[in-house]
């Protein structure tokens, strides 16, 4: 017998979001998996299918080399402090309601800033003479450093920018996290003789808040791993490509030198990259449910 | 929780020492755009200027660039972004998360593995597609990609589902047609979840850099970020009070809405989390 | 407007949960479908409404087949056991939601399109009439402004009411609706409906797994049980005429009592003891004999006639004593209802005869389908006091 059907408009209703993921997501993926086994250059002739001798010539490409070290150092350095430093922030804040939301909101508002605008305000910062960095550090009796020029500290220092974006995004989350432990677990550690500021942390909040500090790491790492705007605004991955990140690279052999075949076996590697993160964040989620 | 007055004190000097550290950045920003030239240069600390001369520079700033064309920009792409990404993904989500329909756990499938690709994956063949159809340079080249958004569609299923059968059912005896239950009762039921995911939207492409750097070519197609580039670029070195007062200008709808919504801004911009 | 439901079934993958309903209601008629949680009452009355479709069978409107048409073309009304209201709108909006989606077409229920077309303002105006009309009716005039979230559960069911009632349906849909409101006020608003109901002249089906409620409310009900219409008629045919043990288990407070009995020839022995029965072929098979409460009367235990029993509880009511008893015959043991003084004189454990009324007695064959049979009077008279 003829029914309502919802079937159909199920479809309609599905139809214009899945056509635009498959236009602009799915599609592409698979382009540029397939376009990683060409040597396409835009200009070029003709194309070759060259199977997987992008991909085979990544190790000995020192540009893909530095890049990764690069981008795996500075999510190294990221990852760890601007977690650390969220938890200790978003902890702090929550040990008493004075200036609660005044430093909630001094601590998140770098990650609402525009990071571009924010590179012209670090290029002065941290110019070597004339910026309030090196003013400060003479002014303390040191010696001034060239962080943005000097291939040894540049990574560094893009990377203490990135806590500073960074840190607050982690202590949201941190306090989140904080709020769906129940009081009475705090209650019944006082009633149990945890008295202590410390001993209800060791007993109550960290144990609880184990997985949530995985999570933020997981996120952290994901973010990091994603550094590109304050490269292409500042350093453009110099000086002597001390601060060339993955994105960078990718940016610039797809877009300044057109050479796709080898952008995008760039791009895979880049991905592969984000799925495992993504896979590790799935199980996180499924396991954040629990006390969620 | 025990109150004692050493701990409030150290926690006040701990987090006041934080947020001046975190502050900092912006209060120069703040400082340098009001100070004249010859006050950046002194080697000093001052955060105040001698004078209000200074003030000049954000005139001088919209004189040499146009940054209120940047800034009109932002909203044009910000907001047609946005419009898009809702109108294309509530009925999809609503679809996904209450009607039956072959499929539907391919297309959810879809959606997922789309929520982990950024736009840095597909740039290249997006920006081929756009070179090829002749739209770089275009606002259509700067909103297209985004207007199918996989997070949109995945946040709002999740939403969605939390609303109860009844609520749909008694919708449909009431007269609405599928259309005008997504529109009218689940969208604006779940309109928390809408604003979050608008604050989240706006933020990240009002900032983004990567995606424009690509497809804009000409100088009134900037977005605010690469009319800052532009703007850093064009002025080697000796305009910096110009320079940091354009940068105010760029950064401030944001900081402003922020400061005035921060509940909303907090709630938007860590569903980010959930997309990683 | 008549309803006529024939021969639905529906599935669920492979589970089956409802077979060839058939049901006719007359131009407004108040039925009642009763039945266990999980029969399928609700299942089927969402099909009616349009909500589920069916795998067989028609559903039709004023002798119309209305099975290809979605919800909002069958102009039926719909009372949820959640209430469903819209927890965004005010109670007046929510009222007013099916009136606008009725009489307003898809560009006049822009926001602000009244500003422009004075036939949509006009319209509008219409509107607010109707809702304040339905309004009045619940007694709701107070709360329009007020959003669902801050209604009592009463005041919520009132408004799901006026939603429903706004329109002036063809077909007036109830699940549940008292399911959630607490002993007293679902009393009260169980004559509301009622009275209502009669009123507006809507023709209704009313589901609700409270034989109580189907029984105060309706005229007629149809008693469900596993995806089955197992009897459908008048309260009192129901109550009187049981078609099968689980139509008469269901129906009635206390529950009727199940006494296993024996037939041979015109006499029914119930626990050895015989008494008269006018019966046409029955076998002598096992039997089951139901009697009402009401129908169990204390005896003499003395009365060698009558059935030996022993007090096991006395509830007292009041107006009213429940007695409980232990008794070979009735292996779930039985209740009495008898005066309240009656009760209150007696104690547990004191040993008492039992004696059947006629007219409570009911006979269930193989498979617990009613036989019909005639208990004679044995001219037993019913005992004074027992002390």
């Amino acid at each position: 017998m003829k029914r309502p059907s919802t079937a159909g408009v199920g479809l309609l209703f599905a139809a214009p979001a899945m056509f635009g993921l498959f236009l602009f997501v799915i599609g592409p993926t698979l382009a540029v998996a397939v376009m990683s086994l060409t040597d396409w250059q835009l200009g070029a002739s003709e194309i070759g299918f060259v199977g997987l001798d992008n991909y085979r010539a990544l190790p000995g490409d020192r540009v893909f080399r530095t890049a990764l070290a690069n981008t795996l150092v500075y999510a190294g350095l990221v990852t760890p402090i601007s977690v650390a430093l969220g938890l200790g922030l978003a902890l702090l804040i929550e040990a008493s309601p004075l200036g609660r939301g005044f430093f909630r909101a001094a601590f998140f508002l770098p990650v609402v800033t525009t990071t571009v605008a924010m590179a012209v305000v670090w290029e002065f910062v941290l110019h070597p003479s004339l910026g309030p960095a090196n003013l400060m550090l003479r002014a303390l009796g040191f010696a001034p450093a060239n962080f943005l020029g000097d291939a040894g500290s540049v990574l560094a220092t893009l990377a203490a920018i990135g806590v500073w974006e960074n840190a607050g995004f982690n202590m949201v989350l941190f306090l989140a996290g904080l709020k769906a432990i129940p009081r009475e677990l705090y209650q019944a550690a006082a009633v149990d003789g945890a008295d202590r500021a410390w001993e209800r942390f060791w007993t109550i909040t960290f144990p609880l808040l184990g997985p949530t500090m995985l999570f933020v790491a997981v996120i952290a790492l994901l973010r990091s791993f994603k550094v590109f705007e304050i490269v292409a605004a500042i350093t453009q991955g110099g000086p002597r490509r001390a601060s060339e990140v993955l994105l960078f690279t990718i940016y610039q052999e797809g877009f300044s030198f057109f050479r796709i075949g080898h952008a995008a076996a760039l791009t895979m590697v880049f991905l592969c990259g984000l799925l495992v993160l993504a896979l590790f964040q799935i199980r996180l989620l499924g396991r954040r449910v629990h006390y969620a | 929780m025990s109150r004692r007055p050493w701990f409030e004190a150290l926690r006040l000097v701990l987090l006041g020492l934080a947020a001046a550290a975190f502050l900092l950045p912006l209060l120069w920003m703040l400082s340098f755009s009001i100070k004249p030239a010859d006050e950046i240069f002194t080697g000093r600390l001052d955060l105040l200027p001698s004078s209000l001369e200074g003030l000049a520079n954000y005139a001088r700033a919209m004189e040499l660039r146009p940054l209120d064309r940047y800034l009109l920009n932002g909203v044009i792409v910000c907001g047609a972004i946005l419009v898009f990404q809702i109108l294309f993904a509530a009925p999809c989500a609503y679809a996904l998360a209450k009607l039956r329909f072959p499929g539907r756990s391919l297309a959810f499938g879809l959606v997922l593995f789309a929520l982990l690709v950024p736009i840095q994956v597909t740039a290249i063949p997006i920006f081929l597609m756009a070179s090829g159809a002749g739209l770089l340079d275009s606002y259509t080249a700067l909103v297209a990609p985004f207007t199918a958004s996989a997070f949109a569609v995945f946040l709002f299923r999740q939403f969605y589902r939390t609303i109860p059968d009844d609520l749909i059912h008694a919708a449909r005896v009431d007269g609405c047609s599928e259309l005008s239950i997504v529109w009218r009762i689940i969208v604006p039921l779940t309109l928390p979840a809408a604003t979050a995911f608008a604050i989240f939207s706006v933020v990240a492409h009002w900032n983004d850099l990567f995606w424009p750097l690509i497809v804009i070519r000409s100088a009134e197609m900037n977005t605010p970020p690469l009319g800052v580039m532009a703007f850093r670029s064009g002025e080697a070195g000796d305009r910096y009070g110009e320079l940091m007062a354009g940068s105010v200008i760029i950064t401030a709808p944001l900081v402003l809405a922020f400061l005035f919504a921060q509940r909303k801004f907090i709630e938007g911009i860590s569903l980010g989390a959930v997309k990683g | 407007m008549t309803l006529g439901i024939d021969g639905i079934a529906k599935s669920f993958g492979a589970t089956p949960v409802l077979h060839d309903v058939t049901l006719q209601l007359g131009d407004g008629e108040f039925l009642a479908v009763v039945g266990p949680s999980g029969c399928g009452k609700s299942t089927l009355l969402r099909i009616v409404a349009g909500l589920e479709p069916a795998d067989r069978g028609t559903v039709r409107i004023d002798g119309v087949p209305v099975d290809h048409l979605p919800p909002k073309a069958r102009d039926v009304a719909m009372v949820f056991q959640s209430y469903a209201l819209y927890p965004h709108m005010s109670v007046a909006q929510n009222i007013a939601l099916p009136l606008a989606m009725r009489d307003l077409g898809r560009v006049q229920r822009l926001p602000g399109w009244s500003w422009i077309s004075p036939r949509t303002r006009a319209r509008r105006h219409a509107i607010v009439g109707q809702v304040r009309e339905a309004a009045a009716m619940l007694e709701l005039e107070p709360l329009l402004d007020r959003r669902p979230g801050q209604l009592s559960g009463g005041q919520r069911q009132r408004v799901a009411l006026a939603r429903a009632l706004v329109r002036r349906p063809r077909l007036f849909l109830l699940d549940e609706p008292l399911s959630n409101l607490d002993a007293a006020l679902r009393a009260q608003t169980r004559n509301e409906i009622a009275l209502l109901q009669r009123r507006l002249g809507v023709t209704t089906v009313y589901v609700t797994h409270d034989q109580v409620e189907a029984m105060t409310m309706a005229s007629r009900i149809a008693v469900m049980f596993a995806g089955r219409v197992e009897q459908v008629g008048t309260p009192a045919d129901i109550y009187e005429r049981p078609a099968s043990v689980a139509v008469a288990e269901f129906i009635g407070t206390p529950r009727i009592n199940l006494l296993t009995a024996r037939v041979e020839g015109d006499r029914l022995f119930v626990a050895g003891r015989p008494r008269p029965i006018a019966a046409a072929g029955i076998a002598a098979a096992d039997l089951l004999l139901g009697v009402r409460p009401e129908a169990l009367l204390l005896a003499d235990p003395a009365d060698t006639r009558a059935l030996p029993a022993r007090v096991s509880h006395v509830e007292y009511l009041g107006s009213e004593g429940l007695v409980h008893l232990h008794t070979d015959a009735a292996p779930a043991g039985a209740v009495a209802r008898v005066e309240a003084a009656r009760a209150a004189v007696l104690r547990p454990d004191q040993a008492i005869g039992l004696h059947f009324a006629p007219t409570g007695m009911h006979l269930f064959g193989a498979g617990g389908r009613r036989i019909a049979a005639r208990f004679p009077a044995t001219g037993d008279g019913v005992l004074a006091a027992v002390s």
